[in-house]
């Protein structure tokens, strides 16, 4: 019997009346390779703004894909187009983790950036992101034609965000995870002599070691003068010195940048894997589902008061 | 080979999968099941690895999210684990397998996935292979049940970071509680229509011990010579495979259960790669 060529082009996307959003996937050629994404879009009349979603680094990418795929969902039931799709490296990707680094998170989502500027009806593309996601974001915006961004924790220095990934592995080792112990400098020796290392399952190869830990968005974001919805996410409601130093610098570069910060107890968690056991290993929780929809919420209430002002000033 | 990714219908929601096809007309369809919180690809992109894998064997395979998980439609706030999604697995099973034609169905799954595999090959007369990946035969006893809930403590931190008091709580780690209730059942039952593989590895002290491999036995005592001779238990040497936490552990892993589950699908005989040889355990019956 043949495959039912039919069948399984049908599908290819759902309608969700409910929601008034229409999903499909596609599996574009992005950072030089095949990967699968999904396109979701409102059911009715769609404004002229479309998104690509920018995925995190490495394990992140996994336990934050559910704040992804539900942000994505609340923009296009706001009437928005988005497109989200795994990097190279990541999920359904052609490539394996050996062509992860900072050069395939930028070209996968500058390629995307020209998928959704060529869709029917998509005059301007906006881009959003959370943690190494939203420095991603940032770096794409510089380069290509954005108009908006949303940038939820993004990592700012690369170097931190590094040296944090590393000492994980440090950490596992210390846990008993099985791994041998292993300190930071025998880690980038590794990374030094042989080219690439293991942190608890990822390949992590000296370029992107290299090319992230160099990263710092206050000086590498020089120029960007569209709108920016910043959040951070704080335990106390108060934003980070971090964050304030983005933000002044982003403003500095003539962009719009609202700052928004939610509060959350598990503020420091955020990007970890997000399901505790409960009841004493006979069951697993979702710690973080509320605050993946407060932000998911925040980014398509803010992209409508977007549209409301380009309205108001047109008029 | 060539991937079609799908969203099969379930009630009011959708789930999402990935179906992979073979050049030549398959010879079976693979459905390979995640553990709690991981995509359809899996952790580190391993079931899209052995799907494209299987495709060079001439199998087809599918790998899907769960509802609420992934690019699947729904919410999930909490998961029992006694109470497996097999409906969900079911569903993107046999639409898998109306979609490219294969008749004979294998099921790999992985940690809580591997419990959902159990119950589908114990339900699926077509079933002629199952992989339990990390399956916990046994419930938490009493004291296990304290030892998870105080995981994430200052106290097991603690202990976690002095060698000696991590060694002595190891003996808390291990699950040694009564079988659950329906893992005897359903392994006789996918053992009459089909093969059966247990993988863990040595260092998987929570989901694997002398009781869990204690108990198997008692399981298949009272099992025909034949339906015994369907079931194997592989232990990997190092590990742990829960987390898959090295890339080592990934490759062995890989390996394995893409080894085994040609050769039960009658497409070639078992190969282990380049690694060191598992250790097969015999389970007396």
């Amino acid at each position: 019997m043949a495959l039912d060529l039919d069948l399984l082009s049908e599908r290819r996307y759902y309608e969700d009346h409910k929601a008034g959003i229409v999903e499909e996937f596609v599996q574009p050629v992005l950072g030089g390779a095949r990967t699968v994404g999904v396109l979701s879009r409102p059911l009715g009349p769609s404004h002229p703004l479309g998104w690509v979603m920018c995925h995190s680094f490495g394990l992140e990418r996994l336990h934050l894909g559910r704040l992804d795929v539900l942000m994505a969902r609340a923009l296009s039931a706001a009437g928005f187009p988005v497109l989200r799709f795994d990097g190279q490296g990541y999920g359904d990707s052609e490539r394996g983790m050996e062509a992860v680094g900072l050069t395939s998170h930028v070209s996968g989502v500058s390629d995307a950036v020209d998928l959704v500027a060529g869709l029917d009806g998509v005059r301007a593309v906006g881009l959003a992101g959370a943690r190494f996601g939203g420095t991603v974001a940032s770096m794409v915006a510089t380069a290509k034609d954005v108009s908006s961004l949303i940038l939820i924790e993004p990592i700012i220095r690369g170097a931190q965000f590094m040296r944090e990934f590393v000492l994980s592995r440090v950490l596992s080792g210390l846990a008993g995870k099985g791994r041998d112990q292993a300190d930071p400098a025998a880690i980038r020796q590794e990374l030094a002599e042989r080219g690439w290392t293991d942190v608890n399952g990822f390949l992590l190869t000296r370029d992107a070691y290299e090319s992230i830990s160099t990263l710092d968005l206050t000086r590498d974001v020089h120029a960007f003068s569209g709108r920016i919805l910043l959040v951070g996410i704080s335990r106390t409601g108060r934003a980070g010195v971090g964050l304030e130093r983005l933000h002044r610098h982003l403003e500095s570069l003539g962009a719009s940048c609202v700052v928004e910060i939610v509060r959350d107890q598990s503020a420091a968690q955020f990007g970890q894997f997000n399901f505790r056991t409960i009841d004493g290993g006979r069951g697993k929780a979702d710690t973080r589902l509320e605050l993946d929809h407060t932000l998911a919420r925040l980014a398509a209430s803010w992209s409508l008061a977007q549209l409301d002002r380009s309205a108001a000033r047109l008029r | 080979m060539i991937e079609y990714p799908v969203f099969v219908p379930l009630g009011e929601d959708h789930l999402a999968a990935v179906i992979t096809v073979p050049d030549q007309e398959p010879e079976g369809m693979v459905l390979l099941l995640a553990g709690t919180g991981a995509p359809r690809s899996h952790r580190f992109q391993l079931w899209a690895k052995v799907a494209r894998r299987l495709a060079e064997y001439g199998l087809a395979s599918v790998r899907m999210d769960y509802r609420g998980m992934g690019d699947s439609t729904g919410l999930l706030r909490q998961l029992a684990m006694r109470q497996p999604r097999v409906d969900q697995a079911l569903a993107v099973a046999r639409f898998a397998m109306r979609a490219t034609g294969a008749s004979r169905l294998c099921v790999v799954g992985h940690c809580s996935g591997s419990l959902v595999a159990l119950a589908v090959a114990s339900q699926v007369p077509e079933c002629a292979a199952a992989v339990c990946v990390l399956p916990r035969i046994l419930d938490p006893s009493p004291v296990n049940r304290l030892a998870i809930s105080a995981r994430r403590s200052r106290l097991a931190a603690f202990v976690r970071n002095h060698p000696l008091m991590n060694r002595i709580a190891d003996r808390f780690r291990g699950r040694s509680g009564k079988p659950g209730s329906n893992a005897r059942d359903q392994v006789s039952r996918a053992l009459e229509h089909g093969r059966l593989l247990f993988l863990y590895s040595e260092r998987d002290i929570d989901a694997y011990s002398d009781r869990v491999q204690a108990e198997l036995s008692k399981i298949m005592a009272p099992l025909p010579r034949e339906l015994r001779e369907r079931f194997d238990l592989i232990v990997l040497p190092g590990g742990p495979v829960a987390g898959l936490e090295t890339l080592s552990i990934q490759r062995a892993y890989i390996e394995q259960v893409v080894g085994w589950v040609a050769s039960s699908m009658g497409r070639s005989p078992a190969a282990v790669g380049e690694h060191r040889q598992p250790e097969q355990r015999q389970v007396s019956g």
